[in-house]
């Protein structure tokens, strides 16, 4: 190129040439929307009943067209997809003539919100991950199935003589339940907890805190050790918002979250959650927590807990499906529930939050969504629950399902605090970080604040009022309650 | 050839117009149509709400603060790239050794190696920043370490974990970036300039620094013209660094959210409020009009003919 070019290529032209640059990212959504606003729009059915293609019987509960294809898009996170490639062999296998094509991507939204607008929906899609589409916007838009009775009542592949609701853990259906519809399947069953290795707390002696006092005696000892107490995924302190919601419904009880989801006035001015904002803020200011955290991403910071350099960690129970290679060899990674805050705390100290993630949807406006009713149903035979556990060392929400599988030690840990969380009080889930998720990034900010030192408990709780309160007023969302 | 002329023009006019109408200036045009409605981007239909999503807009102060960020770096970003890779094109030219010479000795190699980072992808720089940022074992920390300085203790949590840090750490990797690609810019502006201007100011006896603002600069003004309106832009935007580098601006409590990014989130993380987007959209396009404008006003100049 001569020097002549160089120079007047960056003249108006190459101007302009940034400016459509610019215009590709700032009318992205516009982009989009060339395509939605374009054609001619078909007005939203509310509630779309699929009907059956061939007549119902018992194999075949939901009347799927046998030859009908069916198009499934998995997200790929830290689950992987291979567990759903064996899940649709199984539906394969009793649908031999049915093509069935996969797609594994982290991209649901730029994949998938297209074919949304144009009303040609994949027929069941795993609806998760951070590019995951708005779950509550397409349900009240009526473009996903709702799972009512019909698939409800419907038999179980595998379980003899159960339906399949009879197959499902407490509150499996929660998470996606919307104004008292539920409008899909939430399949893997986290436990939201604190890792330790147990091979370093017997070898020091040490013991998992039940209480806050113990995790504080604890912290003396650790740092005697000059080994820090407490890691978190910094760049993502919303896993510390987990905890923390964990702590304030033990010690308030379900009311406290439940309170704080409805947007009710001065909900986060609440005792229980100023006294566990004041706890936290002591975890930082007694410099428990390892230097440099809130810049780590949570890779990094699960690794360093890995490469010994803190005590604790808090994760859900996918954390070893994560870790994958990092994890040495001599680590005994060990799950426990959040430490009671005091002896006043209304909920059991064994009462740990289990969530369910990986929502599978079926759009209502599908090809084939009686095939997409019977994916689901094949996700819930005992057969592909176990399979899914044995890849992902994570249970799913199929009750009884993981009972007499060789457990590995980790899904095992998962297992028996899951079990011991059936004793005590339920945590319900709180809902406002599905619900109001300008909400939940800002309160998200504001725990790394408390975190980091920036706000002390008093500035946090006024600062998350403050943002609800903003939420509350904002016609432009929805509200739900609980 | 006058009988021919109208269907050859609009034989070669067509095609490239039809496409700017399609791909460039109806999204433009439908951006704002959105921005006027409630679209949620997931169904097909919507209702016209007037100015509403505006009128939040305004009252955002979660908007404020990501178009104030977006105004620290236009101020500082082109300021300090642009000195640097002058000042570099300099050295590595005529100018840059008093006319006597075509430039430092090695400056074919600077030339490559300055323009490297040009030539990695964006998001391979975010990511080999994060390490290099990184808290513990990070090539910064390490460094500071080696010469007796703790990182932590003077930037607490990192730079990346850092409020009042993480713009100006992102800044400085965009800085880094951009520097090779105007300084290659700029050299090709200098060699442009005849070397006997070179000759006759040095021997009227000016200094290098005096060839420099009262030579080399006035002969360049209108591919610095071109570049500030080119970095201006691309700092507007810096959606890539900051997506990577930033989770899409939310890092360290947003302390490096910028319009984009906050757009970006409203459109596709948000409660999928695709018309409120398109409002920040309109802004943003609305922004960057207005600075290639007066970034025109403020540089033009007489052109000088030689």
């Amino acid at each position: 190129m001569s020097e002549d070019q160089v120079s007047s290529r960056l003249g108006r032209r190459g101007f302009l040439g940034s400016a459509a640059t610019l215009g590709a990212v700032a009318g992205s959504p516009a982009l989009l929307a060339a395509c939605a606003t374009g054609g001619g729009g078909t007005p939203t059915g509310t509630e779309n009943k699929p009907t059956p293609a061939v007549s119902e019987s018992a194999d075949n509960p939901f009347g799927v067209d046998p030859k009908a294809p069916l198009d499934v898009v998995i997200f790929k996170g830290g689950f992987s997809d291979e567990y759903a490639k064996y899940h649709q062999t199984m539906y394969k296998k009793r649908f031999p003539d049915a093509a069935v094509k996969h797609t594994g991507t982290q991209d649901i939204t730029p994949q998938l919100q297209p074919r949304f607008v144009q009303g040609s929906p994949p027929d069941v899609v795993d609806n998760s991950g951070a590019q995951a589409l708005d779950t509550t916007t397409l349900a009240t838009t009526g473009q996903l199935t709702v799972i009512d009775d019909r698939f409800l009542d419907a038999p179980s592949l595998d379980f003899e003589g159960k339906k399949i609701r009879d197959t499902l853990v407490d509150g499996a259906l929660d998470q996606l339940t919307i104004e008292g519809k539920v409008y899909g399947l939430p399949y893997a069953l986290n436990i939201n907890g604190i890792w330790h290795n147990a091979a370093l707390f017997e070898k020091n002696g040490w013991e998992p805190a039940k209480t806050w006092d113990d995790l504080m005696a604890l912290g003396v000892k650790t740092k005697a050790a000059d080994l820090p107490l407490w890691t978190y995924q910094g760049q993502y302190p919303n896993y510390m918002v987990t905890v923390f919601a964990a702590m304030v419904t033990k010690h308030g009880g379900n009311d406290v979250m439940k309170n704080i989801d409805n947007l009710e006035d001065g909900a986060w001015s609440q005792d229980a959650v100023k006294a566990v904002a004041e706890a936290f803020f002591e975890l930082k200011s007694k410099g428990y927590i390892m230097r440099g955290t809130a810049s780590l991403t949570h890779v990094q910071a699960q690794a360093q807990w890995a490469s010994g350099k803190a005590a604790i960690i808090p994760c859900g129970s996918w954390l070893k499906s994560e870790l994958g290679s990092q994890l040495p060899a001599d680590f005994k990674m060990a799950i426990t529930p959040t430490p009671s805050l005091d002896a006043g705390d209304k909920l059991g100290y064994e009462a740990i939050p289990y969530g369910t993630t990986e929502s599978f949807v079926v759009p209502s406006k599908g090809k084939n969504v009686n095939g997409g009713l019977e994916y689901l149903r094949t996700m819930l035979s005992k057969e592909a629950a176990q399979k899914f556990a044995e890849l992902t060392y994570t249970l799913t929400v199929v009750k009884g399902a993981h009972d007499d599988q060789d457990v590995d030690t980790v899904l095992k840990s998962s297992l028996d605090a899951y079990d011991a969380a059936q004793a005590a009080e339920r945590i319900q889930p709180w809902r406002y970080t599905g619900w109001y998720v300008p909400m939940k990034d800002d309160i998200e900010g504001a725990m790394g604040q408390l975190l980091t030192g920036n706000l002390d408990a008093n500035g946090f709780v006024a600062r998350a009022q403050k943002v609800a309160d903003r939420v509350k007023k904002d016609p432009k969302i929805k509200k739900l309650s609980r | 050839m006058r009988k021919g002329r109208w269907p050859f023009i609009i034989t070669f006019l067509t095609p490239p117009l039809a496409l700017y109408l399609v791909f460039v200036l109806s999204p433009f045009i439908q951006g704002v149509q959105i921005s006027l409605t409630d679209w949620t981007g997931l169904t097909p239909t919507f209702n016209y709400v007037g100015l509403q999503n505006y009128i939040s807009l305004f009252q955002d102060a979660e908007w404020w603060h990501a178009v104030s960020n977006n105004v620290k770096l236009l101020i500082v970003i082109p300021i300090v790239t642009l000195t640097f890779s002058l000042v570099l094109a300099a050295l590595l030219t005529r100018g840059g050794t008093g006319g006597a010479r075509s430039g430092l000795a090695g400056s074919k190699f600077y030339r490559v190696v300055y323009f490297f980072p040009q030539v990695l992808p964006v998001v391979i720089i975010a990511i080999m920043f994060q390490f290099i940022y990184a808290p513990q074992g990070g090539l910064l920390e390490k460094f500071l370490s080696w010469i007796g300085i703790d990182m932590l203790s003077i930037i607490p949590n990192g730079p990346l974990g850092n409020q009042g840090i993480i713009l100006w750490a992102i800044a400085f990797v965009a800085i880094w970036a951009g520097v090779g690609f105007f300084m290659v810019l700029f050299i090709a502006g200098m060699q442009q300039i005849p070397r006997e201007l070179f000759e006759a100011a040095a021997i009227d006896g000016a200094s290098r620094t005096r060839m420099f603002f009262h030579l080399t600069l006035p002969l360049l003004w209108g591919h610095v013209q071109t570049a500030i309106v080119f970095i201006g832009i691309g700092t507007l935007d810096m959606f890539g660094l900051l997506s990577v580098m930033a989770r899409n601006g939310l890092s360290a409590d947003s302390g490096a959210d910028v319009m984009a990014t906050q757009l970006y989130r409203t459109a596709f993380q948000g409660n999928s409020l695709f018309g409120y987007a398109s409002a920040m959209a309109t802004m943003l396009l609305i922004f960057s009009l207005i600075l290639a404008v007066v970034t025109f006003r403020i540089t033009r100049r007489e052109k000088i003919e030689y």
